[in-house]
């Protein structure tokens, strides 16, 4: 069985690439993008199994993201992360569907098992 | 015989006042006899030295031969308060290199190559002493008129300029401790910024230690996979530091210290400390820098305040959404550096009282920071200058290249 293919979209390219190494050491494959407009570019949500998404980035937001996979049918989890503190942000994000919403600095143990009931559900 | 009773009355009546005037200034003047340094002069040349200030660089000791060769014929009540002991006898007795330290020494002998060179005379600011020791900031002026050089006299006038340099070392260090607290206040307000670019590493670090623990406590562990991990690690490591770095110079107290700076690179940094800012405005940056500028001569820090300052400005007046563009290029003055935006621009109410203190038009805002950068950019001789653009504000720092 090939194992799940969890899709990154996150601007900064070290904590991109560092989420990556994360997700390929806990067994899973890894795909990645500078920016959701890339993503959405490349097609990738017909074949990933789960998203990891920031919510601030150049171009269309993590959330703005979300809304648009859900209006093209798809169902894919979506985890989101930001630095942001803001609650109407926050809510936003939740609103849009986010399965998990990180604050940075985020527990590494806290993605992993928002990863785990995702891909779990 | 009338007219030449006449001309004597009037020489005498010349010579007094010129007495008068030697000994009423509130100069201290010295009239000094250099002919016996003439003959040095004259004997370095049969020795074929032709290159005097070469040889004056090479021989401390010649140049203070001279000075006690200069004879002191007369000084005035200035000096004897200035420098004596308050007795003109002893003054006069200890010789003209008394009040010259060592390090003044130089000073001296470029009063003699201006001589010798027929220069009408030679003005510099330096430090003398007292009979005593005492040394003080002076401003020198030496006056070779031709025809009492002939007879090898000159004048020479002392001012005791101590509390205007004390005064200008004051204003320095206050405007030092203004930019000071206009940088820790500005600091202040991108604390969200510099947050997210350390979180940013941290949390990259954290994912990349947790992901080299479960490569390595696999039944067969991976460790190519945490020889990639750990580079990493310390690349991000590196980046935090960097960053704490980069807050730290701007948050130290420390005297300006000039050295030659690419402009460019010191924008491309500053918009580093403010990517995370431009982001959460949701504003589009543009740098158009110029390629092969000459440096400015500058601090690091306070220039990079300047830039950051205007940056922080022009992205506070658009609220969110807009364009930011900073250009540098080389124009007939020096590096010009503009940062416009495309918010509402300056009010024209407003244009003629941006660089006045405690103005602003921001709410919370200090309005010290435009004074401030003014300050900065004029101590290395630039300009700073507001006006509209097109489409907003536009501000336009102008530096001399270093030479």
């Amino acid at each position: 069985m090939t194992p799940p293919l969890i899709a990154i979209v996150e601007d900064d390219d070290s904590l991109r690439e560092s989420l990556v190494g994360l997700v390929r050491s806990l067994g899973y494959r890894a795909s990645s993008f500078a920016s959701a407009d890339l993503f959405l570019a490349a097609g990738e949500e017909a074949a990933c199994d789960c998203i990891i998404t920031d919510i601030q980035m150049p171009g269309t937001s993590g959330i703005d993201l979300k809304l648009k996979l859900t209006a093209a049918g798809c169902t894919a989890p979506v985890i989101m992360i930001t630095a942001r503190t803001e609650a109407a942000l926050h809510d936003r994000a939740r609103a849009s569907g986010a399965v998990c919403l990180l604050q940075k600095p985020f527990a590494v143990e806290a993605l992993v098992s928002c990863l785990e009931t995702a891909l779990a559900a | 015989m009338a007219d030449t009773e006449d001309l004597v009355e009037a020489l005498k009546r010349s010579e007094h006042r010129y007495r008068n005037i030697f000994q009423a200034m509130s100069v201290a003047f010295w009239e000094l006899d250099f002919f016996p340094v003439g003959d040095m002069l004259r004997g370095l040349r049969k020795q074929g030295v032709t290159d005097f200030a070469a040889h004056f660089r090479a021989h401390p000791e010649f140049v203070r031969a001279m000075m006690d060769a200069t004879r002191i014929i007369d000084a005035n009540d200035r000096t004897v308060a200035l420098h004596g002991p308050g007795d003109k006898a002893a003054l006069m007795a200890a010789g003209l290199g008394a009040y010259w330290p060592a390090a003044s020494s130089h000073v001296y002998a470029e009063a003699v190559i201006a001589a010798v060179t027929g220069a009408p005379h030679y003005v510099t600011e330096t430090r003398v002493q007292t009979l005593h020791g005492v040394e003080f900031d002076a401003l020198f002026t030496a006056v070779f008129p031709p025809d009492t050089m002939n007879k090898g006299t000159l004048l020479i006038g002392v001012v005791d300029i101590t509390e205007r340099k004390r005064a200008e070392a004051l204003l320095a260090q206050v405007q030092a401790e203004f930019a000071h607290a206009a940088r820790i206040s500005m600091l202040g307000e991108l604390t969200a910024s510099i947050a997210h670019e350390i979180n940013q590493p941290l949390a990259a670090i954290a994912a990349s230690a947790a992901a080299g623990q479960r490569w390595l406590d696999r039944e067969e562990p991976d460790l190519e996979e945490v020889k990639t991990l750990v580079a990493r690690i310390a690349r991000d490591a590196d980046r935090a530091a960097r960053t704490i770095g980069r807050v730290r110079d701007m948050a130290m107290r420390r005297a300006p210290e000039p050295s030659p700076l690419s402009l460019n690179g010191l924008v491309e940094e500053a918009m580093v400390f403010l990517r995370h800012e431009i982001q959460s405005h949701e504003v589009t940056l543009t740098l158009d820098l110029a390629r092969g500028l000459p440096p400015v001569m500058a601090d690091r820090t306070q220039l990079q305040q300047v830039v950051v300052n205007l940056a922080v400005n022009a992205l506070q007046a658009m609220g969110q959404g807009g364009r930011l563009v900073l250009a540098t290029d080389l124009t007939d003055h020096g590096i010009r550096l503009t940062v416009s935006d495309t918010g509402p621009g300056i009010a024209p109410d407003d244009l003629g009282k941006l660089f006045a203190s405690f103005y602003t038009t921001k709410d919370g805002g200090m309005g010290m920071g435009l004074p401030i950068c003014q300050t900065i950019v004029e101590s290395y001789g630039g300009t700073i200058k507001a006006a509209n653009g097109e489409t907003g504000a536009v501000f336009t720092v102008t530096l001399p290249t270093s030479p």
